[in-house]
């Protein structure tokens, strides 16, 4: 079981090798390879640094938004009274301008919040300017960071109820490991997950 | 198959991601091999070179942000 999860949501189902649901499963792996998925996120020649994070920040964002919806019905108040963290740590909500104080939640009520919030960053056009020609603030990177440290804990809540998730959570691994962007102590809540996915020889990814 | 719009999704995403990665280096590829039949000097590829990449980043821009209300005329 999941350090992060504890026992709020189902235990995680053994999938027995040569079944059909295995077999489709490294189907899946080897379209979205490891090898693709990891040149994938490497900055190309010549390429803006911030122009890059910015895109690799709204993508998952996307993906988060479209399949959040999808995970509703085993994330709900009454199955996640509070957004659960590492062991005696659970998170309270702040934003820091609309909501100072920090306030006890659910974990759909706690996610509602951090999108809402993440959107609002997305949609800034001084920081994430949509317009060409013009430039990223200073304080890009800074913003940026505290974005994805924020979608992690989305992944960490929903990545192991739905296979597919599992290429988008990778994506997103690789991403913030190849520019550093998450602090190594705020991924070890899920660090056995992140080496198996980092692992090549791991065909069946979970 | 419980969540099948999601999934397309996804797959949809990565398939493309990883067809748009290559294009990418193709055209990089594509653009060497230019500059060295027309055999330019150094700094005409250095020139090239950073036109070649403001158009690149210019794409990513545009592939980020989405359309909205101001993209219409009405």
């Amino acid at each position: 079981q999941s350090i992060l999860l504890g026992n709020i949501t189902k235990p995680k189902k053994n999938i027995p090798e040569g079944s059909r649901q295995c077999e489709l499963l490294k189907q899946a792996e080897a379209t979205l390879g490891s090898g693709n998925l990891r040149q994938a996120v490497m900055l190309p020649k010549g390429e803006d640094l911030s122009e890059c994070i910015a895109v690799n920040t709204v993508d998952p964002f996307n993906q988060i938004n479209t399949q959040y919806g999808t995970v509703t019905e085993f994330c709900s108040e009454a199955s996640c009274p509070l957004m659960p963290a590492r062991p005696r740590h659970e998170y309270h909500w702040a934003d820091g301008t609309n909501i100072k104080k920090p306030i006890k939640c659910s974990a759909p009520k706690y996610i509602d919040y951090l999108m809402t919030w993440v959107q609002d960053q997305l949609d800034d056009e001084t920081l994430f300017p949509s317009k060409i020609g013009i430039p990223f603030p200073k304080n890009f990177m800074c913003v940026s960071k505290i974005i994805l440290k924020h979608l992690f804990l989305v992944y960490g809540h929903i990545y192991q109820e739905e296979a597919y998730l599992n290429t988008s959570f990778k994506h997103f691994i690789f991403f913030v490991q190849e520019f550093n962007l998450i602090d190594r102590r705020a991924l070890t809540p899920l660090q056995g997950l992140i080496e198996k996915l980092g692992s090549k020889t791991d065909k069946c990814f979970f | 198959n419980t969540f099948p719009m999601a999934k397309l999704t996804l797959e949809n995403f990565y398939s493309n991601l990883i067809l748009q990665h290559e294009e990418r280096e193709t055209r990089q590829k594509k653009l060497e091999v230019a500059m060295e039949e027309e055999g330019l000097a150094d700094e005409e590829k250095k020139l090239r070179r950073s036109q070649h990449a403001r158009k690149e980043t210019e794409f990513l821009r545009l592939k980020r942000t989405r359309l909205g209300l101001d993209d219409f005329e009405s």
